[in-house]
């Protein structure tokens, strides 16, 4: 029982965190490794979303409740 | 985690990060200028144009870029030759001997050509002189703070304090969030509680980019030393057969030209972009070594190290990088975010602002602090329902 709760309140805290340092790594590889434009252009998307969800929930989360 | 654990990675990430914060603060407002150091330098050039030439045209040879500066300075060496991949430019890098080289960098100056005419386009009185001087005191604030290799190891230790800071700050993250959503910035309580949040928030999210960052920049500060062990190891056995070889003076050298042609004939993958002439400190004395790189994004950072023998301008050898310099060399990159055109540069320096607000917020929470210590470690667990929610308030 106990288990399960602190298994999700895990899930809960890093799932956010962890999808945004893996976009990170992959905007940061995504330029250094591809071959052509693309990879530029997803790298630069990937990276755009953690500062658009610092953002966000710094300015607009209160709002859009 | 245990109330024990707990305690023992907050005082981590707390000493941690207060001992670099200061100077990682020095090193965020230095690093934004250098993120655009190309676009900088490029716009306090107010140097002539390049000579516009039909497509095609070919780079005149470095035997007469050789000769040209020679004439210009007798008597002094060409101590390195750079050959640039973007511009149609070579810069030749010029002391008044190899002992002043050697023992005095402000002995240094170089001479801007124009790689299609050959004319001389710009001239330098010290080696960093061109209208580089900012960048160039960005640069040593953000490198070594004038302190030469001491301050190296001295600022990598410091990086390397901020990556323990940012792995310590993940693992102090959890409790704190335990009973709060993604996100949550709690304005309305204090200003305390709001700047924590966003000390969390901001931290936990760009925490990859700031271990890579920091991770990097600790490699780099290294760079002196990587190089000095790879001269006293490899490349002191590669060249052992040849001591006791007389030493040649610059009159005596085979052709600059010829043996980048012959590298550039060895490696058609390459391109090469550097001639280190002999008897250089960071060179061979009885070769030329030129440097070369791949074609590829990756590759084009990975440099290869070609030795050409001076007197009979035959290729030497094509020395294979030891693993710590490759690392180095990637490392470069992933540090100066200069890998993905102007929108990549963009993006570092914001990371770059947002990392002061890390810095800065995680300065504001220590001095805002509770008198003690411990009872502010309390006091934070309890208001952010790190212990039973029966504690709180």
């Amino acid at each position: 029982m106990t288990k399960r709760v602190s298994r999700h309140s895990f899930v809960r805290t890093w799932r956010w965190p962890v999808a945004l340092a893996g976009l990170t790594l992959f905007g940061l590889l995504s330029a250094l490794l591809g071959r052509s434009g693309i990879w530029w252009a997803l790298s630069w998307i990937a990276l755009t979303i953690p500062l658009v969800v610092i953002a966000f929930c710094t300015y607009l989360r209160d709002a859009a409740r | 985690m245990t109330r024990n654990a707990f305690r023992r990675w907050f005082w981590l990430h707390k000493w941690s990060s207060l001992i670099c914060t200061a100077f990682l603060l020095v090193i965020c407002v230095t690093g934004l200028p250098l993120v655009f150091r190309d676009e900088i330098g490029a716009w306090l050039d107010h140097g002539p144009p390049y000579a516009s030439v039909p497509e095609g045209t070919p780079a005149v040879s470095l035997d007469s870029v050789a000769g040209t500066a020679r004439a210009l300075y007798p008597g002094q060496i060409i101590a390195s030759m750079f050959i640039d991949g973007d511009e149609p430019k070579i810069m030749v890098a010029m002391a008044p001997s190899w002992d002043a080289y050697a023992s005095n960098r402000s002995s240094w100056h170089w001479i801007k050509f124009d790689a299609h005419t050959g004319n001389v386009m710009a001239q330098s009185q010290s080696f960093s002189g061109d209208g580089g001087g900012f960048i160039e005191l960005m640069l040593s604030l953000h490198k070594d703070l004038f302190a030469g290799l001491p301050g190296e190891l001295f600022m990598g230790l410091m990086a390397l304090l901020f990556v323990v800071g940012v792995v310590s700050g993940v693992v102090v993250y959890a409790p704190f969030m335990r009973r709060l959503d993604f996100g949550t910035v709690r304005t309305a309580r204090s200003r305390r509680l709001k700047w924590l949040d966003l000390h969390n928030l901001t931290g936990v999210t760009l925490g990859a980019w700031m271990a890579v960052v920091g991770v990097t920049g600790v490699i780099n500060e290294l760079s002196t030393p990587l190089f000095g062990l790879w001269q006293i190891t490899d490349v002191k056995a590669l060249l052992a057969p040849l001591r006791g070889e007389p030493f040649r003076t610059q009159s005596e050298l085979s052709s600059p030209q010829a043996a980048f042609d012959t590298v550039k004939a060895a490696l058609p993958d390459m391109t090469a972009n550097s001639v280190i002439f002999p008897g250089s400190p960071f060179g061979s004395p009885h070769h030329y070594l030129i440097w070369t790189k791949g074609r590829e994004p990756l590759t084009s950072r990975l440099f290869s190290p070609v030795l050409v023998d001076a007197r009979s301008g035959k290729l030497a050898s094509v020395i294979s990088m030891p693993w710590y310099l490759r690392a180095l060399e990637v490392s470069r990159p992933l540090h100066f975010g200069d890998y993905g055109g102007l929108p990549l540069k963009i993006l570092w320096a914001l990371f770059d602002l947002v990392t002061i607000i890390v810095l800065g917020s995680g300065l504001y929470l220590w001095l805002s602090r509770r008198s003690s210590s411990e009872q502010a470690e309390r006091e934070l667990m309890v208001s952010h329902g790190a212990t039973a929610p029966e504690a709180a308030e």
